[in-house]
């Protein structure tokens, strides 16, 4: 059995406010959309910084934090879709910045905001098969490196950001009902279709072209998100989601204390949240200070949401992860 | 599905506008100055609270009309 033993996160020095964007956007109304989605600042890296920096930092935060060395770790899982090389692993690499011994496991897993549910799920897995005692879940992203400068809309909504996690073996089972979903028939809603092998070309990723939706333009080579379509998916799958957890628990929404979910925007949110029937206060925000951080939204919200609500123990806390591939997941935490 | 019930949803889904101000032939994505993506959203929303449906986000982007959208919908409820 497995349970959470803290989470720090890690927000890069450079902060993107309401009113620089206005500045740079000025005949756009930048305030009555961030007014919207939620978010007054985001917070991105510079030229020099990357996803393992950032993880770096969070992950020492949190050996500060609980006092624990970095040679208690068994194993490394990161979490991230914009790592420093195609190869070597980033975790390898992290292996040996944060002095986590060579006996420990560590591996990139590449997903974006359902990736903590996917990595509290491996880390429990490995505990509970007798593979590890000690998990270190690192997620970590740079999305600012992948959004076109004149791309408003998405340097609106997403921020960089690093949070790591410690999981360890325990006579409590904390984290339980897993449920998992993906349709890849969403990839190309959200995707950065340059960089990879498929598209090598990168005189073509330097053109500009035209996103229907947003009206925008944008290089071929930066990201590109079909926000519409994608709200679409989450009014989908979502309340299903939720009430599979519940199912699997044999709970019902009165029994859940708190809903932590990934922080795509608020309004994305509270439309899911009046749709399903839950209750304000039972509902954690988190992203006015640091927008969309993709992978690590649930993990900072949930450090926050543990710091400032009441929560007793045995109180149940769901979370729930949906976003690029498409891929969701969810799962219960009993604090 | 009424079709002026529909028009008073959708002006009160994007805001901004006066009530009574927009009709069922009004060509949204031109006459109303902001129009952006929040806004399809916002349209994508209220059809998914008020009808308890959903209509694919690119063909509400190629519709012309509020009549258009209104039609959407009524053929994804049936």
């Amino acid at each position: 059995m497995s349970e959470i033993k803290g989470i720090s996160y890690y927000l890069p020095k450079e902060i993107i406010t309401n009113d620089q964007l206005s500045e740079l956007f000025p005949e756009w109304s930048v305030q009555k959309i961030a007014d919207k989605v939620g978010i007054k600042n985001r917070y991105i890296v510079d030229n020099d910084q990357c996803a393992s920096d950032l993880a770096f930092e969070a992950a020492t935060k949190l050996f500060d934090e609980l006092n624990i060395k970095p040679e208690s770790i068994d194993f490394l899982l990161l979490c991230t879709q914009s790592p420093d090389y195609f190869l070597p692993t980033t975790a390898c690499l992290l292996q040996n910045r944060l002095g986590i011994p060579t006996t420990a496991g560590a591996l990139d897993f590449n997903l974006g905001c359902s990736g903590f549910i996917y990595g509290l799920s491996l880390a429990n897995s490995l505990i509970k098969a007798g593979e590890a005692k000690n998990v270190l879940l690192i997620t970590a992203e740079t999305y600012s490196k992948f959004i076109d400068a004149r791309d408003k809309g998405n340097r609106t909504i997403f921020g960089d950001a690093a949070a790591a996690c410690l999981v360890t073996k325990s006579d409590r089972d904390q984290i339980s009902s897993f449920v998992y979903g993906t349709d890849g028939t969403g990839g190309q809603n959200l995707i950065v279709k340059y960089g990879g092998m498929r598209n090598r070309n990168a005189v073509e990723a330097d053109e500009d072209c035209l996103d229907e939706e947003s009206g925008l333009l944008h290089r071929k080579g930066t990201l590109e998100m079909k926000g519409a379509e994608i709200f679409n998916f989450t009014i989908k799958v979502v309340p299903s989601t939720v009430s599979k957890i519940l199912d699997k628990a044999g709970l019902t929404i009165d029994d859940i204390s708190l809903f932590v979910f990934h922080q795509a925007n608020r309004y994305i949110l509270e439309h899911l949240r009046k749709k399903m029937g839950i209750p304000e206060e039972k509902f954690y925000y988190f992203m006015e200070d640091c927008g969309n951080t993709v992978s690590s939204t649930i993990p900072i919200a949930l450090h926050h949401a543990l710091k400032e609500k009441n929560l007793n123990s045995g109180d149940k806390i769901m979370l729930l992860g949906f976003g690029v591939g498409y891929s969701w997941g969810g799962c219960l935490l009993t604090v | 599905m009424d079709l002026h019930k529909f028009v008073s949803n959708f002006e009160s889904a994007i805001g901004g506008v006066k009530p009574g101000s927009l009709n069922p032939k009004t060509a949204f994505h031109s006459e109303i100055e902001y129009w952006d993506s929040l806004a399809t959203l916002s349209v994508l929303a209220m059809i998914d609270m008020e009808y308890n449906t959903s209509i694919r986000a690119d063909e509400l982007i190629e519709c012309n009309t509020i009549e258009d959208v209104f039609n959407l919908a009524n053929n994804s409820q049936d």
